[in-house]
């Protein structure tokens, strides 16, 4: 998160092109909507003892699980003015999500981008995202499921106990699947990485160079985990 | 006072109202829609402090509101947050 916000900083300043990353989180973590309550959504107890981080996003949206062993998370950072985001929202979600329902079809996958913000398997999510419009920048990031561990899930989200029953786990089930479960098979980080690559290159005629990020960068990136995104401050800030 | 309201075919919204002499005191809106720019909820909450408490006027204050920070709000309308907050009131 503090590198998507670097980026963004960044390429306000001329000093960044347009750039895209995957990334997988080590530890595990639970993300939260800018609009919503730390407390509220998230059990910090268990996430505590689970040695699972908590955080906020500068996007709206709702919870998400960052599952290190089943999910990749994508972040698409463009100046507002490129040519992939025009000015209705909605349509630049399409857009920018084309490139993971062409990654799916990549992978024998048929997916279709269901308004506003997720794309659907079958009528069930496997990804979602998240767009915001500042620093000059339109910065879309989302995440995609490899794999869906429910009861984990329930635990990090403040779900009562007795709550997450096998019914509620069922019902998660029928509306949230992941590419391993549609498949059937062990489909390998690298297999969605690889799809994710060229199916954003196809779908959004781009062509990607791998880069670094810059000393600017780097240097900002600590700046804002060591005052933002470590700090309860923005964190349980809601 | 509180309430959680699910929009038909959208997102949701959580309200944490506290009232004063039939006014909105204090307000906190929750849920997972997007508003951009996002500052513009805070400023939303801000207008909504010392409200009467009529359906029509929170609309009028959030759309007044979205108008003056050119902000776009998705997976929620204003209406919605106004009967998000009228289900607070009624919480009680």
């Amino acid at each position: 998160m503090a590198i998507d916000e670097a980026i963004m900083h960044s390429m306000e300043e001329g000093l960044s092109p347009p750039t895209f990353r995957f990334y997988r989180w080590n530890p595990s973590a639970v993300s939260i909507g800018i609009f919503q309550s730390m407390n509220d959504e998230v059990d910090l107890d268990y996430c505590r003892t689970s040695n699972i981080d908590a955080i906020r996003r500068i996007t709206g949206g709702g919870a998400v699980y960052h599952d290190y062993e089943g999910e990749i998370t994508y972040s698409i950072i463009i100046p507002k003015n490129h040519r992939l985001v025009p000015v209705d929202i909605i349509e630049s979600y399409k857009i920018l999500c084309g490139g993971i329902v062409d990654a799916l079809r990549i992978m024998g996958i048929e997916s279709s981008f269901k308004p506003i913000n997720d794309v659907i398997v079958n009528g069930k999510k496997v990804s979602g995202n998240a767009q915001t419009r500042r620093y000059s920048c339109v910065l879309q990031h989302g995440t995609i499921l490899l794999d869906l561990d429910v009861r984990t899930m329930f635990s990090i989200l403040k779900v009562p106990p007795e709550k997450i029953s096998d019914k509620m786990i069922s019902d998660v089930r029928d509306r949230v699947t992941s590419i391993r479960e549609i498949r059937g098979d062990e489909v390998s980080f690298e297999e969605l990485r690889d799809a994710l690559y060229d199916g954003f290159c196809e779908s959004l005629d781009i062509s990607l160079d791998p880069g670094e990020l810059t000393a600017e960068e780097s240097v900002d990136v600590e700046v804002l985990m060591e005052t933002k995104y470590s700090m309860d401050k923005w964190n349980l800030s809601r | 006072m509180k309430s959680i309201y699910k929009v038909p075919g959208g997102k949701l919204i959580k309200i944490q109202l506290e009232l004063a002499d039939d006014l909105i005191a204090s307000i906190q809106i929750f849920g997972d829609f997007f508003l951009h720019p996002e500052d513009t909820l805070e400023i939303i909450e801000h207008a909504l402090i010392g409200a009467r408490l009529e359906e029509d006027i929170f609309t009028d204050l959030i759309e007044d509101v979205l108008e003056q920070s050119k902000a776009t709000l998705i997976g929620a309308s204003p209406k919605d947050i106004a009967q998000a907050i009228h289900l607070a009131l009624n919480s009680e």
